[in-house]
């Protein structure tokens, strides 16, 4: 390998932010004092906290994981301390660093998202990403998810209220992901994340019955890349807005795959759980791959890509 | 930009020093290396690490406790149940496996320990007492072990060393008691002034209704299917019951979450939720 003369240039902006790296850490996979035991936090791009609605939710029953070839499921159903004990909490211990915070919003109904997202206004968060994505809860999340209509009901609603950028978190367990985006966009959406995770099950043979406690849970992991890529592909062409791309990323060549498929940042999740830093790892191994590329910049790679 | 970061927890290579089958389906692995002493120095019973399987398609760690701390090494004993431990049971004295440094909330310094305990353990929640007994042992407690097996014992010679007398029951009778660790007890009578426990959660919501009729204090040491291991997941989550504080707006006994992987995976009988679990 030829010794390179420049140092690529990661910084983004995305929906009006700036991030210093593409790479963001999912949902419901980082938690700020956990995480960052293993991590400088402050090298990733952006991080986004765990869904948060109006009151406390228990989430559902235990067992909530089960791991499955290259992937795994969850059915942790949104447990969350409410938005008083997260801006409390979390956000108080995340305001000491600097990166910026999208907070994910959950919610049972369209009041909850606003209700979420009018007590955040005034703290130090960056964005909102808007759940209506989550398999793992039995009132709202995912049905807002898969009806364009219901879609644009949240994202107008949350527009109405939001003082800062809201980005909506939409499920792959749709026929058509390109109308849900369409309709947020529509609403005025200010940026889209794909994909939460897709509906699965896993069955214990000997014990004969599910190994979930849920029976359904998300499947995230590598098994799920090569969807969320088309699913990133499709929507790239036809809207505008700024894409968050992510589901199974596990090293930085796969980042680039979604750069390439036209993503704006990328979400790093379940690979956090396998490996806690592997948001950093894949920030240095992109950056490996621009040097050994000769790609300059964030952009150069997005330009690249031949469809 | 912060100046230099320093993990407090890491993923780290180490040696297998040892890998042992020791009754059927139970293993003994002994991890050794680089770096063991320096991270593993303030490690405390109750504790666990995450093992990385080598192959990519198996993505989660498997949680294992800590059986036995020593200056460069320490000991895990696992049972081969699926194809992960199965990997693991393969591995051979040379081989070096991934495995996180120590993690969870164990025995410290924060319980108030008595002077007459007991330790009641089933299966494979038997090796994670071993550290603890030892640990007992140093700090002059007079200790009582109950040790409850389906039919095949192990590790009772390793608590015989440490403990003041030990119990053991198999369920089909092959070896002392015929019964469960519970029956045991009962059958016994056995009591002491707290008593520390780890098993199938069926035993320790016995144990903790016997440890109530006997006002016995009982620390458990919880499993659940976790997913990363470290707190990032919240798959392992446990309902606590806690009594509010006074003058605040919670009712008097109110419900929190807590992780069993960060924020256990020991935990006062008293608090957990066992009609939850």
């Amino acid at each position: 390998m030829t010794c390179s003369s420049f140092m690529p240039d990661l910084k983004v902006n995305f929906a009006g932010i700036g991030l210093i790296t593409p790479v963001v850490t999912s949902s419901g996979t980082f938690s700020a004092r956990e995480s960052g035991e293993f991590y400088d936090i402050e090298r990733v791009g952006a991080v986004i906290t765990k869904g948060v609605a109006p009151v406390p939710w228990p989430g559902n029953q235990t067992p909530r994981i089960a791991e499955s070839y290259g992937g795994m499921l969850n059915s942790v159903g949104l447990e969350n301390p409410g938005v008083h004990e997260f801006i409390r909490h979390e956000l108080d211990y995340l305001k000491k660093l600097s990166v910026p915070v999208i907070a994910n919003v959950a919610g049972h109904c369209i009041d909850d998202y606003c209700d979420v997202v009018e007590k955040l206004n005034s703290t130090d968060i960056s964005m909102y990403e808007i759940n209506i994505s989550c398999p793992n809860v039995k009132e709202g999340g995912m049905s807002f998810g898969t009806d364009p209509k219901m879609a644009a009901r949240v994202v107008k609603a949350v527009k109405a209220v939001a003082v800062k950028p809201v980005m909506i978190k939409l499920s792959p367990n749709v026929t058509d992901i390109v109308e849900i985006a369409k309709a947020a966009e529509y609403e005025g959406a200010d940026a889209i994340s794909l994909i939460n995770t897709l509906l699965g099950m896993k069955i214990d043979v000997y014990r004969k019955r599910p190994v979930l406690a849920n029976i359904f849970g998300g499947l995230s992991g590598p098994a799920i890349m090569p969807v969320a890529l088309r699913m990133v592909y499709q929507v790239r062409r036809a809207v505008s807005l700024p894409i968050l791309g992510g589901g199974g990323i596990m090293t930085g060549e796969d980042a680039v795959e979604f750069l390439m498929a036209g993503a704006d940042a990328v979400s790093v999740g379940t690979a956090a759980l396998v490996n806690p830093t592997a948001p950093v790892d894949i920030i240095d191994e992109l950056e490996s791959f621009m040097i050994k590329e000769g790609y300059r910049s964030i952009e150069d790679i997005r330009q690249a890509f031949q469809s | 930009m912060s100046t230099e970061f320093i993990a407090k927890k890491k993923i780290i290579k180490a040696d297998i020093l040892e890998n042992t089958c020791i009754a059927t389906g139970i293993y003994r692995m002994v991890i050794g290396g680089i770096g063991i002493s320096s991270w593993f120095d303030g490690a405390i019973a109750g504790q666990f690490v995450n093992i990385y399987t080598d192959n990519a398609a198996r993505l989660l760690p498997r949680p294992i406790s800590l059986c036995r701390l020593e200056p460069d090494k320490f000991t895990v004993i696992y049972k081969a149940i699926g194809k992960g431990t199965q990997e693991m049971a393969e591995k051979k004295p040379g081989d070096m496996v991934r495995i996180s440094t120590p993690l969870g909330n164990g025995y410290s310094e924060s319980i108030d320990f008595a002077n007459n305990v007991m330790i009641a353990a089933g299966g494979v929640g038997v090796p994670p007492m071993l550290e603890l007994a030892i640990s007992l042992r140093k700090r002059g407690c007079r200790i009582t072990a109950i040790l409850g097996f389906a039919d095949e014992s192990f590790l009772v010679e390793d608590f015989r060393e440490v403990c003041d007398e030990v119990f053991v029951s198999t369920e089909n009778g092959s070896e002392g008691f015929e019964g469960n660790a519970i029956q045991l007890i009962r059958e016994r009578g056995i009591v002491a002034e707290q008593c520390f426990a780890c098993g199938p959660k069926a035993m320790l919501r016995t144990l903790n209704e016997y440890c109530n009729e006997q006002n016995i204090e009982l620390l458990v040491s919880l499993e659940e299917r976790m997913g990363c291991g470290y707190g990032a997941c919240v798959g392992c989550s446990v309902t606590l019951l806690r009594k509010a504080e006074p003058g605040s707006p919670e009712s008097e006994i109110h419900e929190i979450k807590k992780k069993v992987c960060k924020d256990g995976p020991v935990f006062y009988g008293r608090e957990v939720a066992w009609d939850d679990l």
